[in-house]
């Protein structure tokens, strides 16, 4: 084991190494918790800096620094922000080199890298955002998509410079024409009361013949001008909508700094909002390490909106589906030393290890269903949440009862891949989105998405047990106990799956009905559903049939799972149902390798067994079809 | 079943139709359907699919369509209630499970054979008494001369193909199809033909494109040639799905308009759009909530209703739900989709039935199932 400590050490420095790490000069601290609106919903700060990060930097923090900290220093400190490397472009190789920026190892670019070789292609970028969707290229689709991101990421800078107080006019002369103190720092809304006086200036200035000689305060004058003009140019910067609408109602639109400045003056109630900020911001500037929970509370308790922030920062900073993961990791792990040492206490250990991580992956359900005040799921990320949570716990039960480590090897290996596949999907964006019309009604998303994920979970489960008899017969041929065992555990759980499947489709029929008229429309995603039931039915019908044999079912009931998958992911590739819930474009490559791979283990495995049998010990082969599990 | 050999061939029948392996061949064969059928969409849309794969006896020539798999599926449910259901305590949950079963396949049935359904766009502050088939057509000929209403003779839409003569002994002219596009593009002409071609087919050429996958965005027309008119204006003459315009024609001194439309299924009462309401999530396009405040009119008697997503109104043997909408400068439209169906409530009945009976099994055989079996 020593042996291994210089290994761990070595990998330890060389992950922990990179050319540059990131390190933001400032604390955000408290101002996480501010209350944003974004994508239809109010949230705190720190879930909006992760989407955001997420956006261009692939993950939610960055060198182990919370987003919201880099958010901060983008919007109060844009100069040095813009030249560290946040950008990860790992899948643009095309788009980076079409830009003319050399490759990062790391895939790591800096805002200013990006954003002046896309000064420099301006006219190229253009004519391409103007060739027809359908005719561009991967490289040329990466290459748009990363002209928005940099723009978008340029907003974002540029959100709060409204709330800088950096007008100064040190000319006294002029100072005093306008209203202003000399040498004193202003911010664009306390600017905003000398705009009057200072188009009277500009008319004077206007009326000047050329030649006339410039005196100090008219060059001072020139000063200001410019200066005002790029602060006019960050008016475009409509983006991070952090300011409540006057009507002090929930619902509406919210504005951002930006967008509020438009020229009209502003009412009482907005002025005030943009006062609480820039004190934020005058904070931060004075001490990049200040405390600003006083103010942070101060500014939501005005807005006066029931918004669970805490748990949404605790939801956030806890990491609870990384957690869980980590311990199915442990319990399978710790399942194989078990199965190695023949030690029942490991096996315990492992047995303990899966259950904590499904009561930490279930409290993260909670407090997703009590921060968004809905069902646990509502869109594909949810769902693969959720599904991971029910198989992992139904594994649980049947671990409980029977106790010779199926449910733990399912169960676990299962909650790895499934919260594996869950996080890719968090990689979008917030994951709590917000649901169309037709989704958005409690009871009926309730009974028909849950049932029918229940379903998804419990057919998964149905066959992977199928999985574990195929392996146990090809790896264990002698032990017939065990086979019949688990066979019939797969088929005992294929029929709580066909109770779920078929309940999850009918209400999902009602709720057609309920909603659009129509109980079934052979919509693709209704049809992905009957599709599960259909062929659970045929391998529960073909078994009492007697079509198929004990392995020739779990043959069958092993395919379960590519059923699964291709109505819950395969119809969204075709987008034309009413009620597709997700998209992604390369799920379709990672279905068919699923798909693919299934089928050749099922097939080859059940081939392999019968073959070997038939050579071999013929005696031994399929009993007769006869089976006590037969029942029903 | 060994009983069966010495019967009539009709229960041979019979028994062998109540067979579970009857089940597992059509189950896999309407698996096979259901993949053709749902892939398919993508290129000829939802609506021909439907028809193709699900609603059909036959499809690719011989092979049983949706209808006829599903019928066989039925007949086993019954044979095999009748001929192969002991009554034992173990097989209540099954037995349950099955009738229900049944009672969905016949509510299918039902819905198929028996149901109509289209959309009622309603203008805000308007009134409306019918409304139209997504799909279907009718060519209507309307007698504008009585005073106090419209004389409406509508023809189905097996009329509306080349050949087809549209007559009847009230009117004064005949009309023949000439030629009929489900989907159609109208190229303008460089010059109005005058030679015979009246209104629409004067100046525009008709043309004939794909269809479309949303079927409900095909826009049909149909060029005809119409004889018996006064003023000498027989000839040619072009109707489209959508007109701007209403096609007028003079005849035995009296005025007619001829329309190409969806066909119309008229309400045995009104609904008056009062107002309709759509919420966004707010700061994004994303509706949250679409509703209309309507007056079901019937009569002198007026009754108000809100609309809303999932909170259909239901009167009589219809259901209107909130469908769509549309905003325009003239103002808000609110699309209504209507559903006339005796077998809506089966489903309903038959999904208790199912999972009373599917529980009852589960409780019964699971358990012996899951734990684990004693080594010997």
């Amino acid at each position: 084991m020593k042996y291994w400590i210089p290994f761990f050490v070595f990998l330890g420095t060389t992950l922990g190494y990179s050319a540059e790490v990131y390190e933001s000069p400032v604390r955000a601290g408290a101002l996480g918790g501010l209350v944003v609106q974004d994508q239809g919903r109010l949230k705190p700060l720190d879930t909006y800096a992760r989407s955001q990060l997420l956006l261009y930097h692939g993950r939610s923090t960055i060198d182990r620094q919370k987003a919201v900290d880099w958010l901060l220093e983008l919007m109060i400190f844009p100069q040095t922000a813009y030249e560290r490397k946040v950008f990860k472009l790992l899948d643009e190789k095309e788009a980076v080199t079409a830009l003319g920026v050399g490759l990062d190892p790391d895939h790591l670019y800096s805002f200013m890298d990006l954003f002046k070789a896309i000064g420099d292609r301006m006219e190229s970028l253009q004519k391409l955002a103007e060739k027809p969707e359908e005719q561009r290229t991967r490289a040329e689709v990466h290459l748009l998509t990363l002209y928005r991101k940099v723009m978008q990421f340029l907003a974002l800078s540029r959100s709060w410079s409204g709330l800088h107080a950096d007008i100064v006019v040190q000319n006294a002369e002029l100072a005093e024409a306008i209203g202003m103190e000399p040498g004193k720092s202003y911010t664009y809304r306390e600017f905003l009361k000398s705009r009057n006086a200072l188009a009277k200036e500009l008319e004077v200035l206007r009326g000047r013949q050329s030649g006339d000689e410039i005196s100090e305060k008219e060059s001072a004058l020139v000063d200001l001008v410019q200066i005002l003009q790029v602060k006019m140019a960050d008016q475009s910067a409509d983006i991070l909508r952090i300011v409540k609408p006057k009507n002090n109602q929930r619902e509406g639109d919210w504005h951002s700094p930006w967008g509020i400045k438009d020229g009209r003056v502003l009412s009482e109630w907005e002025e005030a909002r943009i006062m609480e900020l820039e004190a934020i911001v005058a904070t931060f500037q004075a001490d990049p390490f200040a405390d600003v929970s006083g103010l942070v509370e101060a500014a939501n308790a005005s807005l006066d909106v029931d918004v669970p922030v805490a748990a949404e920062l605790t939801y956030n900073n806890s990491k609870l589906f990384f957690f869980s993961s980590a311990f199915y990791t442990i319990s399978f792990l710790l399942l194989l030393t078990g199965y190695m040492f023949n030690s029942k206490m490991i096996v315990r250990i492992s047995f303990g290890c899966i259950a904590i991580g499904l009561i930490l992956h279930a409290v993260g359900i909670g407090f997703r269903c009590y921060i968004m005040a809905r069902p646990p799921v509502g869109t594909l990320y949810e769902s693969i949440i959720f599904v991971s949570a029910i198989l992992v716990l139904t594994a649980v039960i049947i671990e409980y009862v029977r106790k010779d480590t199926l449910g733990i090897v399912i169960g676990s290996a299962a909650g790895i891949a499934l919260n594996f596949i869950g996080s890719r999907y968090a990689a979008e964006g917030d994951t709590m989105g917000m649901l169309v019309a037709v989704l958005n009604s409690r009871f009926w998303l309730l009974t028909h998405v849950q049932s029918i994920t229940i379903g998804y979970a419990i057919a998964l489960l149905a066959g992977l047990a199928s999985h574990m008899y195929l392996l146990l017969r090809i790896f264990k041929p002698q032990d017939r106990k065990s086979h019949q065992d688990i066979f019939k555990v797969s088929y005992g759980v294929a029929l709580v799956a066909v109770f779920f499947t078929t309940f999850g489709t009918i209400l999902g029929g009602i709720w057609g009905d309920q909603s659009w008229g129509r109980f079934w429309g052979w919509d693709p995603k209704e049809n992905g559903a009957l599709l599960i039931v259909l062929w659970l039915l045929a391998c529960v019908h073909g078994r009492l049939a007697g079509r198929l044999k004990e392995l020739s079912f779990s043959v069958a009931l092993a395919l379960t799972p590519i059923t699964v998958a291709v109505a819950w992911f395969g119809v969204n590739l075709l987008q034309v149902g009413l009620h597709s819930y997700g998209f992604d474009d390369g799920t379709a490559i990672n279905l068919l390798y699923f798909c693919v791979g299934e089928a050749v283990f099922a097939i080859g495995a059940g081939l392999f067994i019968y073959f070997r049998n038939f050579s071999k010990k013929p005696n031994v082969s399929e009993s007769p079809s006869g089976e006590k599990v037969s029942a029903s | 079943m060994s009983a069966a050999r010495s019967k009539s061939p009709l229960l041979k029948v019979a028994h062998f139709l109540a067979n579970p392996e009857v089940f597992f061949y059509t189950a896999i064969w309407l698996i096979v359907l259901l993949v053709f059928g749902t892939v398919d969409q993508k290129y000829i849309g939802l609506h021909l699919s439907q028809e193709k794969y699900f609603s059909s006896w036959f499809v690719w020539g011989i092979f049983p369509g949706g209808r006829l798999t599903m019928t066989v599926m039925f007949l086993n449910l019954v044979c095999k209630l009748i001929f192969n259901s002991p009554i034992r305590w173990s097989r209540a949950g099954t037995l349950v499970t099955h009738s229900g079963m049944l009672l969905l396949l016949l509510g299918g049935f039902f819905t198929a054979y028996f149901s109509n359904e289209g959309s009622m766009p309603i203008p805000e502050g308007q009134t409306s008494s019918y409304y139209m088939d997504y799909h279907e057509l009718e060519f209507a000929v309307i007698d504008k001369s009585p005073e106090d209403h419209d004389a409406v003779v509508a023809f189905s839409q097996n009329y509306i193909k080349e050949g087809s003569v549209i007559s009847d002994p009230d009117f004064p002219f005949t009309i023949s199809v000439k030629t009929f596009y489900r989907n159609r593009v109208l190229v303008q002409r460089d010059t109005p033909l005058t030679d015979g071609y009246h209104g629409l087919a004067q100046r525009f050429d008709i043309k004939t494109q794909k269809l479309e996958n949303e079927f409900e965005r095909n826009r049909a027309a149909v060029v005809l040639d119409i004889r018996g008119l006064d003023d000498e204006k027989d000839g040619t003459y072009a109707l489209d799905q959508f007109m701007l315009v209403p096609q007028t024609l003079k005849a035995g001194g009296k005025d007619y308009v001829i329309e190409l439309r969806n066909k119309r299924y008229q309400l045995p009462f009104a609904l008056e759009v009062i107002d309709f309401k759509r919420k966004l999530h707010p700061g994004t396009q994303m509706a949250s909530h679409y509703s209309s405040l309507v007056n079901v009119v019937d009569g002198e008697y007026k009754r108000e209703v809100l609309i809303s997503m999932n909170e259909p109104l239901r009167n009589l043997d219809y259901t209107f739900y909130q469908a769509s909408f549309g905003i325009d400068d003239t103002g808000e439209t609110t699309v209504l989709a209507v559903v006339q169906n005796a077998g809506r409530n089966f489903p309903y009945i038959a999904s208790v039935i199912m999972c009373i009976g599917l529980l009852f099994h589960l409780i019964l055989q699971v358990p012996k199932m899951v734990v684990r079996s004693k080594r010997a």
